[in-house]
C-alpha cells in the first residue's frame, strides 16, 4: 500500500504534469498570444498590433518557450504562482477564491444531488420495471438532455423571480448558493439515482444473495453487510467521477449564475491566453484530481476488504 | 393510548420542515437591507485596476472622471476641466482644472497630478497613445498640451476612459495602480476581484442615490430576470427579446442608439471585393431590412450608411440609402464577367465567386446574421462559407493577410468624436477598418479635418469624408446599434446617455 | 414494455436518420427571415427558428451528426476506458499507479484546451469534436471500471473461475464485465446525451461546427436566447436528444438481461 507521503508526493506531480502539458498546449495554438491578452485587456475595438507589442513587451513574450518556461519554474519553486497576464492580480489569490468557491458549490451539489438520488433511486429499484421505475428513466433521460441553462432557467423564475426566494444571480451570501447547487445537482442525481437503482437491482439479483438466502440467513444479515457494500462501491465510484466535474465542467452554471468559479476562470484563461492563470488552475485543479482519486480508492478499497486479500494473492 | 417514539418524531419533522424552507425569504435581503444600494448589472467585467483596461466601469459608474467628458447629448462638456483653448499657434493647448476639485483622499486636484496621470495614460495602452502628443506639463493650475501638428479632436482624446484622473496616491511603488482615487461624486468602498464594486457618495455630495455597486453579469438573460425578480436596479445591454418581455411587464425599459456599426469588413485584395462594382453588388444583395427585423427586432437598424442618424453631424440625409436590388446586383456581376451557372452560383474563369466570412460568437447576434448574410449572398449567387472564432483573429488574419472578410460590431464613439475610428480605419486602413483599400482623397480629408479649427471648414470636410465612405464601401455597413437598458420601479430620473460614457446615477433617486 | 416501446423509438430515430434526409423535401437550411420564429404549423410542424427556417426539417437532417459524433465519441470512449480500466484492476501495482495517475491527469487538465487543441489539429468538423469529445470522456469510464472491476475481481465465483485456469479474457469477459455492464451502459447512454450538449456549449465559444451545419447541439445553442417566445426551437432538439438516451437506456438493460446479470 502506498504510504501517505508517497500519495501526496504523487498529487503533486500530477498537479505538475497538467500544469506543464497546459504550457504545452497553449503554445501549440495558433494566434498570437500578445494579441489576445491585448483584446482581454483594453476590449476588441482596441485590440491593434501596437497594443500586442505593449504586451509583448511587458510580459516578455518575446523570449523563447524553455526560457519563460524556467521562469515559471523557478518561480514555483519559491512558491510564487505569478499574476494573471490580463489583470494582474496575484495567481494565488485568485485560485483561492475561485477555487474556495468552486469547492463551496460542488460540496452543496453533491450533497443535494445525493438528497435527490437516493429515495428516487431505492424506489425505482423496488419494483424495477415498474411505474416508479419507468417515471424515474424518463426523467433522468429529459433532465440529462436538458442543457443547464434551461435546468437554471426553470429554477430562477420560480423561485428567484416569482417568489423571490432566492437571489437570481451572484455570489457572496448562502442563499447565492442554493440555485446553482440545485442546478448541478439534479443533473448529477439524474445519473446517480440510475446507478443507484441499476446497483441495487443487481445485488438482488446476484448469485451470492440467493446462495446466502439457500443457507437460511434472513434478510438483514443478506443485505447488510454484502448488500450495501455492492451498492455502496458503484456509487463512491460515480460520485467520484461526478466531483471531478462539478468541481471544474459547470461554466455554464458558473455563467449563468453570475457565480465566479473556477469553470469560469478557465474558460476565461484560456480564450485569453493567460498564462499564469492556466497553469496555476491546471496545478491546483491537477492536484485536487489526484486527491479525489485516491479518497476514491481508499474508500472502495476500505468497504471492500476483500480486495486486499485478492490483490495480495495476485502478487 | 401511548403514541409510540418512532412517530413522534416524524411527526416533528413534517412539522418542522415548513420552518425549513422559509428562512430563505430573508437570507440575502438581510445583508442587503442594511443599505439601500442601487443596483447595476452589466456584462463586462474589470479588468484589473488599470484606467486603459477598467476605466469603463469607473467612469460610468462616476467614480472617476477625465478632463474632458459629454453632455447627456453626446457632445463635449466640461469634466475635471471646467474649460480649455488652444493658443493661436493651434498646437498649445491650455486645460484650467476645475476650482477646488479634490480627489477621494482628501488631496487637491493639481496640475501636476494631472500632468502625472495623462503621461502614464498615454504610455499605456488607452485612446491617447493615438494622439499626436508631443508633451505635457503643468503651468501653475493650468495643464499644457503640445501636439506634433495641429489637432482640433484633442479634447475628444482626453474624454478617454483610459485618461481618467487618479490621485498620486493612487498609484503603487511599481507603478500600477493599487487603490482607485478619482474625482467623482463616488467613492469606490469595496471590490470583489473583477466581478463586482461597490461605492458610497462623498459626503459633500447631495445625491439621491448614497451607495450604488455594479456587478458584472455575463449572461443577457440572467440581467433580465435580475432585474424582473428584484435584485438589480439598472440592467444594460438587454437581448431584444428580454427587453420586450419586461416592457410588457411595465419596466422602465430604454432604447439608446448608439455609434456602434455593424460592418462588413473586407479585404479589397480578393476576388470578390477587389472592384467596387462588386462591393456595390454584394452590398446590394444584403437585405438589410429583414435582418434587421427578424434579428435585431427593429427594422430601423437596418444601415442607410456608415454612420447612423444619432451622430447628427456626421449622419448626411442627402445621401443614397444603401438598399436591396438583387437584380442591379446581378447586373453589375455579370458586367464583371462573371457568369450563371446551373447551380445558381456565378464564375468566372472556373473560379466560384465567393469568399469565408469570419465572425465571432462574443456578440450573440453576429452568427445569425452572417448566416442570414451567407443565405442571402448564395441566393444571389455567391457561395459564402462560414468561420466562427475570436474576435482578436480579425486583427491577426488583416495582419497577415488571410482575412477575407468579417462580420465585426465597430464602435464609433471610443471617443465622443467619431474621427478617432475613422482615422484608426481609413487613413490608411486599419486592423478593424479598410483592408487592403486607400483612397487619397479620404486621407487627405481626414488630414484636414484634424487641423481645422474652423467650424464650417470642419463641416464641410465631414460631410465629403462620409460622401467618399459611402461610394466607395471599403466596408460595407449593415447595421446599427441599439442599447437596451432597463430600470426598476424603485428608482426615479433614469436617463441613459447615448454615448454610454456614463450611467448618470447622480440623477438618480429613490422613488418612495 | 416500455423498455420495447424506447427501444422501438430508437429503432425510428436510427432510420429517420439513415433513410428519411433523402425523403423530407424541404432545405434544411432554407431561411425564410419573414417567419422568423413563428410557432408550429402545418407546413412546418415543430416552428420555424429564429432565421426562419424548419425546425423539424434541421430536426431529420441533424440526426446524423448528432448521432454519429455522440455515439461515436461515447463508444470510443467506453473502449478505451474499460480496457485501461480493466488492465489497472488486474494487473494492479505499477500499472494500476500509473494508469490511475494518468486519469487524474486526463481530469486535470481543461477539457476545453483539449478541443481547442484538437480544433486546430482536426479543423472544426466533426472528426475533431469527436475526438475531443472522446478524450474529455474515457477517463470516466476507466476510473468506474477500475474501482468497479477491482471489487468484481475479488468475488467469488471469479476467483473461481480463475482457478479452473480459464483464459483470462475468458474470465474478463463472463465473470467481471457483467457485473460492470449496467454502470458503465448506463453511464454511456447518459453521456451520449451529454457529449449533444456539449457541442452546443461549445458553440456559443465558436468552436462548435461550422454553421449553418444543422446538429442538435447547435440548435440548442440557438434556441436558448428565444426561450421565451419560441420554445419549440428548444423542445424539439431535446426531446430528440432525450428520447435517443431513453432508447439507449433500454437498449443496454435489454442486453444486460441477455447476459444474464
Amino acid at each position: 500500500m502506498w504510504s501517505a507521503a508517497a500519495r501526496l508526493g504523487q498529487g503533486l506531480a500530477v498537479g505538475l504534469v497538467v500544469a506543464l502539458l497546459c504550457f504545452a498546449f497553449v503554445e501549440t495554438l495558433p494566434g498570437d498570444q500578445a494579441l489576445r491578452l491585448a483584446a482581454a485587456r483594453f476590449g476588441e475595438d482596441l485590440t491593434d498590433p501596437s497594443r500586442a507589442e505593449l504586451v509583448r513587451r511587458e510580459l516578455g513574450l518575446e523570449r523563447p518557450w524553455p526560457v519563460r518556461l524556467l521562469a515559471w519554474l523557478a518561480a514555483l519553486a519559491e512558491g510564487d504562482l505569478g499574476r494573471s497576464a490580463v489583470s494582474r492580480e496575484r495567481v494565488a489569490g485568485l485560485l483561492a477564491a475561485y477555487g474556495a468557491r468552486s469547492a463551496l458549490l460542488a460540496a452543496v451539489a453533491l450533497a443535494l444531488s445525493l438528497v435527490f438520488a437516493v429515495p428516487i433511486g431505492l424506489l425505482s429499484a423496488l419494483h424495477p420495471g415498474g411505474v416508479v421505475d419507468r417515471a424515474a428513466a424518463a426523467f433522468s433521460a429529459f433532465t440529462v438532455s436538458l442543457p443547464s441553462f434551461v435546468r437554471a432557467l426553470a429554477l430562477m423564475l420560480p423561485f428567484a423571480v416569482e417568489l423571490r426566494w432566492f437571489p437570481v444571480a451572484g455570489f457572496g451570501q448562502p442563499s447565492h448558493l442554493v440555485l446553482p447547487a440545485t442546478t448541478v445537482a439534479l443533473a448529477l442525481a439524474a445519473v446517480s439515482s440510475r446507478a443507484l437503482r441499476h446497483a441495487v437491482v443487481a445485488e438482488r439479483e446476484a448469485a451470492h444473495q440467493a446462495f446466502l438466502a439457500w443457507q437460511g440467513l434472513g434478510l438483514a444479515a443478506r443485505v447488510l453487510p454484502h448488500g450495501v457494500r455492492g451498492v455502496a462501491i458503484p456509487m463512491v465510484a460515480l460520485l467520484s467521477v461526478q466531483a471531478v466535474h462539478v468541481i471544474d465542467g459547470v461554466a455554464v452554471v458558473e455563467t449563468v449564475f453570475a457565480y465566479p468559479g473556477l469553470g469560469l476562470l478557465v474558460v476565461r484563461a484560456l480564450l485569453a491566453r493567460d498564462l499564469p492563470v492556466i497553469q496555476g488552475v491546471g496545478l491546483v485543479v491537477g492536484a485536487a484530481m489526484a486527491a479525489i482519486g485516491m479518497v476514491a480508492d481508499i474508500a472502495t478499497r476500505l468497504l471492500d476488504p476483500r480486495q486486499v486479500e485478492a490483490s495480495w494473492r495476485r502478487a | 393510548m401511548a403514541m409510540p417514539l418512532k412517530s413522534l418524531g416524524r411527526r416533528a419533522v413534517l412539522a418542522g420542515l415548513p420552518v425549513l424552507l422559509t428562512p430563505p425569504l430573508s437570507w440575502h435581503r438581510s445583508a442587503q437591507a442594511a443599505v439601500r444600494r442601487l443596483e447595476v448589472v452589466a456584462p463586462w467585467e474589470l479588468r484589473g485596476l488599470e484606467p486603459a483596461q477598467s476605466g469603463f466601469v469607473f467612469h460610468r459608474m462616476q467614480i472617476a472622471e477625465a478632463l474632458v467628458g459629454t453632455d447627456l447629448r453626446g457632445a463635449l462638456a466640461p469634466a475635471l476641466a471646467s474649460r480649455w483653448a488652444v493658443d493661436p499657434d493651434q498646437t498649445t493647448w491650455r486645460f484650467t482644472l476645475r476650482s477646488g476639485a479634490k480627489f477621494h483622499d482628501g488631496t487637491p486636484v493639481t496640475a501636476a497630478s494631472v500632468v502625472s496621470a495623462l503621461e502614464r495614460a498615454r504610455s499605456g495602452g488607452g485612446a491617447l497613445r493615438d494622439a499626436p502628443i508631443t508633451h505635457i506639463r503643468d503651468d501653475g493650475e493650468t495643464v499644457v498640451i503640445v501636439t506634433s501638428r495641429p489637432f482640433a479632436p484633442l479634447p475628444a482624446y482626453l474624454a478617454d476612459f483610459s485618461a481618467i484622473i487618479l490621485a498620486p496616491a493612487a498609484y503603487g511603488g511599481d507603478g500600477q495602480v493599487r487603490e482607485l482615487l478619482g474625482t467623482g461624486p463616488y467613492r469606490l468602498s469595496g471590490r470583489e476581484g473583477t466581478r463586482r464594486i461597490e461605492a458610497e457618495a462623498v459626503p459633500e455630495a447631495a445625491l439621491g442615490i448614497r451607495y450604488t455597486a455594479y456587478t458584472a453579469v455575463p449572461e443577457a438573460e440572467t440581467r433580465a430576470l435580475m432585474l424582473q425578480g428584484g435584485q438589480a436596479d439598472a440592467a444594460m445591454t438587454l437581448s431584444p427579446a428580454a427587453w420586450e418581455r419586461l416592457a410588457r411587464a411595465g419596466f422602465d425599459m430604454w432604447l439608446a442608439a448608439i455609434p456602434r456599426v455593424r460592418v462588413l469588413k473586407v479585404n479589397a485584395a480578393h476576388p470578390a471585393f477587389a472592384s467596387l462594382a462588386l462591393r456595390r453588388a454584394i452590398s446590394l444583395g444584403i437585405d438589410r431590412v429583414a435582418i434587421a427585423r427578424s434579428v435585431l427586432r427593429s427594422p430601423d437598424l437596418a444601415a442607410t450608411q456608415l454612420l447612423p442618424p444619432g451622430l447628427a453631424e456626421w449622419h448626411r440625409a442627402d445621401l443614397a440609402p444603401l438598399r436591396y436590388d438583387p437584380v442591379e446586383a446581378r447586373r453589375l456581376i455579370e458586367a464583371a464577367g462573371y457568369a450563371r451557372r446551373r447551380d445558381g452560383l456565378y464564375a468566372k474563369d472556373g473560379r466560384t465567386l465567393g469568399f469565408e466570412l469570419f465572425t465571432y460568437p462574443e456578440r450573440p447576434e453576429l452568427p445569425p446574421m452572417a448566416e442570414a448574410i451567407q443565405a442571402q449572398l448564395r441566393e444571389l449567387g455567391l457561395e459564402v462559407t462560414l468561420r466562427l472564432g475570436d474576435s482578436s483573429a480579425v486583427v491577426q488574419g488583416h495582419r497577415d493577410g488571410t482575412l477575407q472578410a468579417a462580420l465585426i460590431a465597430r464602435n464609433f464613439s471610443l471617443l465622443p468624436d467619431p474621427i478617432g475610428t475613422i482615422a484608426a480605419d481609413f487613413r490608411t486602413g486599419g486592423a478593424w477598418g479598410a483592408m487592403n483599400w486607400q483612397d487619397r482623397d479620404l486621407a487627405a480629408a481626414i488630414e484636414r479635418y484634424e487641423s481645422t479649427f474652423d467650424a464650417s471648414e470642419a463641416a464641410d470636410v465631414r460631410r465629403s469624408i462620409v460622401a467618399l465612405l459611402h461610394h466607395h464601401l471599403p466596408t460595407i455597413p449593415i447595421s446599427w446599434f441599439d442599447h437596451r437598458v432597463g430600470f426598476s420601479a424603485r428608482i426615479s430620473g433614469a436617463v441613459v446617455d447615448p454615448l454610454e460614457r456614463s450611467y448618470a446615477i447622480d440623477r438618480l433617486a429613490w422613488r418612495s | 414494455m416500455a423498455p420495447r416501446l424506447s427501444a422501438v423509438s430508437l429503432a425510428v430515430a436510427v432510420t429517420a436518420v439513415l433513410v428519411a434526409p433523402e425523403l423530407v423535401p424541404t432545405d434544411p437550411l432554407r431561411q425564410s427571415l419573414a417567419d422568423a420564429l413563428s410557432p408550429p404549423s402545418l407546413d412546418a410542424p415543430f416552428g420555424r427558428d429564429h432565421l426562419g427556417r424548419c425546425v423539424a426539417t434541421r430536426l431529420v437532417y441533424g440526426a446524423r451528426l448528432s448521432l454519429a459524433i455522440g455515439l461515436g465519441a461515447t463508444l470510443s470512449a467506453v473502449a478505451i476506458g474499460v480496457s485501461l480500466g480493466l488492465a489497472s484492476a488486474r494487473l494492479g501495482g505499477v500499472v494500476d499507479a500509473v494508469i490511475d495517475r494518468a486519469i487524474d491527469i486526463a481530469y486535470g487538465f481543461p477539457g476545453l484546451l483539449l478541443v481547442m487543441v484538437l480544433a486546430t489539429l482536426f479543423g472544426s468538423g466533426p472528426v475533431g469534436l469527436t475526438a475531443a469529445l472522446t478524450l474529455a470522456a474515457w477517463p470516466d469510464y476507466a476510473r468506474l471500471t477500475r474501482l468497479l472491476g477491482r471489487a468484481q475481481l475479488a468475488r467469488a465465483h471469479v476467483e473461481a473461475a480463475r482457478l479452473m485456469a480459464l483464459p483470462e479474457l475468458v474470465v474478463l469477459y463472463r465473470h467481471v464485465w457483467p457485473g460492470l455492464a449496467p454502470q458503465i451502459a448506463s453511464l454511456a447512454s447518459f453521456g451520449v446525451g451529454q457529449a449533444i450538449l456539449t457541442i452546443s456549449a461549445l458553440g456559443f465559444l465558436g468552436l462548435g461546427l461550422r454553421p449553418p451545419t444543422p446538429e442538435w447541439g447547435a440548435m440548442v445553442a440557438e434556441g436558448l436566447s428565444h426561450w421565451h417566445e419560441a420554445p419549440w426551437m428548444l423542445v424539439a432538439p431535446v426531446t430528440a436528444i432525450a428520447l435517443t438516451v431513453l432508447g439507449l437506456q433500454a437498449v443496454a438493460g435489454r442486453r444486460r438481461a441477455l447476459d444474464g446479470g
